[in-house]
């Protein structure tokens, strides 16, 4: 039942809204108010879908702006187009196709930018439409019944205390809450840290981390063992295996990726590099089991995605890894320079720019104690692009960098002791020079090279012998400063010389192996002690194992003969494998790696 | 409307891979804008406020406030396109109280000191008939509803925060988050991103109902001319003479505005509201301290809103092989050449600053809650029915519900 005031209202509301509909001016706004908002809806949705069309079809990235041209069929008649470029028909589809996408999309912006004053024009005349018919339809104001205001004010005040107090403890506990559970290193943090580890702060200074004398020569950390030397610390290693009888073959296991780099091995770990055109890959191999430990692909921000040109021999993985007992480097054709930590969590990496190699980059790592050392020489000596560099091992950061007047080159730098100083040795077209691997300071400098450098120099007896390609041997005394050209060469040998492998000595006797040679040439004055021709031709360098010469040839047999002043074979041993790379050799082991896979030779019990 | 606009933004591809016959045109770039319309936007801004100023005080009139205001939205909003504002010339303040070497246009500095003047003597005049993003709100409310007192109160703390975020931001050089977020601006420009436009549009179909929600609640300007109107000489009044308590004022505010007398509380509300006020004058630096302590843990979330600290941990995440590839700030940076050590000590440094500015914003935040906290606490009595002094937009409704104003005015004619 209806009270008698409810009637009473609802009388005047029948009258009041009879009122409007009888009054032209309100049926007018009305009317206007609701065509000029079905007008903008109309318009509205319109627009959206002209939006929705020109946006490009990449649900996975709904952030990238529209790319008119981006579109599949396009693409495909492009690619149509690459393999057939006479293909009038196509050039003709392509030119069509495109001018069509162009149109589209200029009527897209046509339509939007139409559109837009239409909406607007839409929506203020829906506006003042609606804002006049709200003012018809505005009652009276109508205070309400009287209330306990002094209840309804602490009611209120009360209620916004509270609901105050609420927001400001939700904000604070959501705070507290996201930095609690917050299990991620701080950027800040991470970046002090990284700033801390800077070579020259105090804590680099403080804690030397890198491995000692003892821990190298333990181990094969880079090229050639320990000082890139290719001498063995240890004489328990097998002289005698075969493949086809199984006869001191530990394991064979699989490479996954090809490579001409030779095995590094740390406490048990046989490190490896791979690589081709698209992939670049490190592996850990264990040591005693040939188990795959871990493989980890190389993915380094670069400025350039361009393919590095090498030759096939080369490849795209020919320089050999380092290390320094906690982390292992590699370098890439590419000139991706990547660390991993022992566990294969990658520490860092960093992309130097393609180098300009004739050939293909194969210069291998190089480490003095903290600093990771890379010969990146490029193009011609005129094109001042070679240069050498030395990062931190920890964090990729270069500490020092010096330009090099030398040609591309392929042989490796050593770090050798004199008895007074340390100096790091580098050989290219047409320089040997010596830096402080410190400081990256120029020692000494002799010009004695010529060609494609490839064989790396060793340090014997006092003297550093570098290889001019085929041609010459050449000693360099390492007592000199500044151009020692015309000082420090104490002799120069020109017979057998190789043009890939580099020389092994034992300080008394230098042994070289070439595309058909075996020599041996006297240390102190250069004289030649013998030579023997060979039916092998060799790439992989000769190792030294106590008093033996280990020569590993391409076609994987291996001879071993003694180290001195007549030639005496010991041994002839095979593998079913092509070799290309450098043995290493640790406690009663070597692992060679062969064409596709990497041998462990020892003693199987 | 929103969606028309990001249709409109520019779109760029490249030119076709053949020959066409079609010669590009050179990249121009417009000229800068002349100082002297700078100056005829202040003489603009300037006119605006005193004509506001007269038809709120002097004129009382709604109508004159709602003309100017439209002439505002047309003027500062589609025609200057919503810039230069005060709103985010707080941010220009603040970058050059902090970063000595930043130059700021001496029309910036008096757009954001004028309103502030004319607030001080006359109210929020410039919220009422001068500002663009006012004047957008107010021209969509349609049907106000009026939103419970607590809930006012509440929202209402979100805009020192806004503040506080917008002066930490500008100030450590970061980003201008005001003018970033200004939800209109992408329909001054009838241009902008869809997610700007989608905002923007919410805050005005809201705005159909809620009467300017983003003056009331988020408007960092709003924030500072709240506190300067208290102490404003002359304001707005509900009516002319004296208040006659017929309550017909009562509903009239569509931004709840209007406070309604009240009288002293009892012996007993006295008693516990005495013991409350001292509690929290004694809780006050706890939870500001507090605060700030959590502030200073945001600094690590805030600083990677600086541009440099953001490349710094792209670049490290490259490095360390986090992510693979680069996008375009680290190509970018890649390709000068700079030195990654050098990126990480700025990065570190501009951290650090956030550490300190993070912990200060924190603590204003606190600060701001505790205030509140406060002045909630504090009963005051009221004989008529009155204008809040910091919140009222000086918008002029509340005139034509005064019957004494009606009077009056019928008296004048």
């Amino acid at each position: 039942m209806k009270t008698t005031e409810q009637k009473f209202k609802a009388g005047n509301s029948v009258n009041a809204n009879d009122a409007l509909r009888a009054n032209p001016w309100y049926q007018a706004a009305a009317g206007t108010a609701v065509v000029a908002g079905v007008f903008s809806v109309i318009v509205c949705t319109l627009l959206v879908l002209n939006y929705l069309e020109g946006k490009p079809l990449e649900p996975s990235d709904p952030t990238k702006k529209a790319e008119p041209l981006k579109t599949e069929e396009l693409a495909k008649l492009k690619t149509q187009l690459l393999s057939d470029p006479q293909n009038e028909r196509l050039i003709k589809d392509v030119r069509q196709l495109d001018l069509q996408l162009r149109e589209e999309f200029f009527h897209r912006q046509s339509f939007a930018e139409q559109g837009k004053y239409l909406l607007l024009g839409g929506i203020v005349v829906f506006l003042i439409g609606i804002k006049t018919t709200a003012g018809y339809r505005k009652q009276p104001p109508k205070p309400r019944k009287n209330v306990n205001e002094q209840a309804l004010a602490k009611r209120n005040a009360n209620w916004a205390f509270w609901s105050a107090s609420v927001l400001g403890v939700v904000v604070g506990g959501v705070v507290l809450l996201s930095i609690v559970t917050d299990e991620t290193v701080p950027t800040s943090q991470l970046l002090k840290d990284i700033i801390a580890s800077q070579p020259g702060t105090e804590k680099d200074t403080a804690v030397a981390a890198y491995p000692s004398t003892e821990d190298i020569k333990r181990n094969w950390p880079r090229f050639r063992g320990p000082g890139g030397l290719g001498i063995s610390a240890y004489t328990n290693v097998p002289s005698y295996w075969d493949e086809k009888s199984g006869e001191s073959i530990v394991w064979k296991s699989e490479v996954p990726l090809p490579g001409e780099n030779s095995p590094i091995v740390w406490d048990g770990k046989v490190f490896l590099t791979g690589a081709d055109e698209q992939n670049r890959e490190v592996y850990c191999f264990d040591g005693t089991t040939g188990k795959l430990l871990w493989q980890r692909a190389v993915n380094v921000p670069r400025r350039s995605s361009k393919i590095p040109d090498v030759m096939e021999d080369t490849g795209f993985a020919a320089p050999t890894a380092a290390t320094d007992g906690q982390r292992v480097y590699a370098i890439f054709a590419n000139g991706d320079v990547i660390c991993f930590d022992f566990a294969g969590n990658r520490v860092w990496g960093r992309n130097l720019g393609i180098p300009d190699s004739a050939y293909g980059y194969a210069t291998s790592l190089t480490m003095y104690r903290n600093l990771l050392l890379i010969q990146y020489d490029q193009a011609t000596e005129d094109d001042g692009l070679s240069e050498m560099l030395a990062m931190d091992g920890g964090t990729g950061q270069t500490v020092w960098q010096k330009k090099r007047p030398v040609a591309n080159s392929w042989a490796s730098p050593i770090v050798i002791d004199t008895g007074k100083d340390r100096q790091l040795i580098t050989c290219a077209e047409p320089w040997v020079i010596s830096y402080d691997p410190a400081t990256g300071d120029e020692l000494w400098q002799a010009k004695c090279l010529y060609g494609d450098v490839a064989p790396s120099q060793i340090y014997a007896n006092g003297l550093v012998l570098a290889v001019r390609p085929g041609e010459e041997l050449i000693a360099i005394g390492t007592g000199g400063r500044g151009n020692v050209t015309e000082s420090q060469i104490a002799w120069i040998a020109e017979d057998d010389i190789p043009d890939i492998c580099s020389p092994v000595s034992n300080g008394k006797l230098v042994f070289l192996a070439t595309n058909g040679t075996v020599s041996c040439y006297e240390v102190k004055g250069g004289t030649k002690v013998w030579t023997k021709e060979s039916d092998l031709k060799f790439e992989a360098s000769p190792s030294l194992v106590g008093d033996k010469v280990y020569l590993v040839s391409n076609n994987g047999t291996a001879i071993i003969i003694e180290a001195g002043l007549a030639y005496k074979e010991i041994a002839k041993c095979r593998l079913d494998e092509a070799v290309k790379a450098s043995p290493a050799f640790v406690d009663g082991r070597i692992y060679i790696r062969g064409e596709k896979h990497l041998y462990c030779i020892g003693n199987k019990e | 409307m929103g969606f028309c606009g990001a249709a409109g933004a520019q779109q760029r591809f490249p030119p076709p891979d053949f020959e066409s016959g079609y010669k590009l045109p050179l990249t121009t770039v417009p000229p800068a804008r002349q100082q002297l319309y700078e100056y005829l936007d202040v003489a603009v801004l300037l006119a605006a406020l005193l004509l506001g100023s007269y038809l709120s005080l002097k004129k009382r009139s709604r109508r004159g406030i709602f003309c100017l205001m439209v002439f505002s939205l047309v003027y500062f909003g589609f025609w200057r396109k919503g810039c230069v504002c005060p709103i985010g010339a707080i941010q220009n303040i603040a970058l050059a109280f902090f970063e000595p070497a930043y130059a700021i246009p001496t029309t910036v500095v008096i757009f954001f000191l004028l309103p502030l003047f004319f607030t001080l003597f006359f109210g929020r005049t410039f919220c009422a008939a001068v500002c663009p993003l006012g004047a957008i709100q107010d021209v969509v409310l349609v049907r106000p509803l009026q939103l419970p007192g607590w809930l006012e109160h509440t929202l209402g703390l979100l805009g020192y925060v806004y503040l506080g975020g917008a002066v930490l931001f500008a100030a450590t050089g970061s980003a201008f988050i005001i003018c970033q977020y200004d939800p209109f601006v992408s329909f001054f420009r009838l241009s902008g991103s869809f997610e700007m436009l989608v905002l923007g549009g919410s805050f005005l179909v809201v705005g159909l109902f809620v009467g300017r929600a983003y003056c009331r609640f988020l408007c960092p300007y709003g924030v500072i001319m709240r506190v300067l109107s208290r102490f404003s000489k002359w304001r707005i009044t509900i009516t002319p003479k004296d208040c006659i308590q017929c309550r017909l004022c009562e509903e009239s505010c569509p931004f709840g505005a209007i406070q309604r007398p009240a009288t002293a509380p009892l012996p007993h509300d006295y008693r516990a509201g005495k013991i409350k006020l001292i509690t929290l004058f004694v809780l006050a630096p706890i939870i500001v301290t507090v605060a700030g302590r959590l502030g200073m843990e945001l600094a690590e979330p805030f600083s990677r809103m600086h541009e440099r600290v953001r490349l710094a941990d792209r670049i490290h995440m490259e490095e360390t092989g986090r992510i693979e590839g680069t996008d375009d700030a680290s190509e970018a940076f890649r390709a000068t050449g700079g030195s990654i050590a050098e990126l990480y000590s700025e990065a570190g440094q501009i951290a650090d600053e956030f550490v300190w500015g993070s912990m200060l914003f924190g603590g204003f935040v606190g600060l701001v809650v505790a205030g509140k906290l406060i002045g909630l606490t504090v009963r005051r009595s009221r004989k008529d029915y009155e204008a809040d002094q910091g919140r009222c937009l000086a918008c002029g409704r509340c005139f034509a519900y005064c019957p004494v104003g009606r009077a009056e005015r019928k008296v004048e004619h």
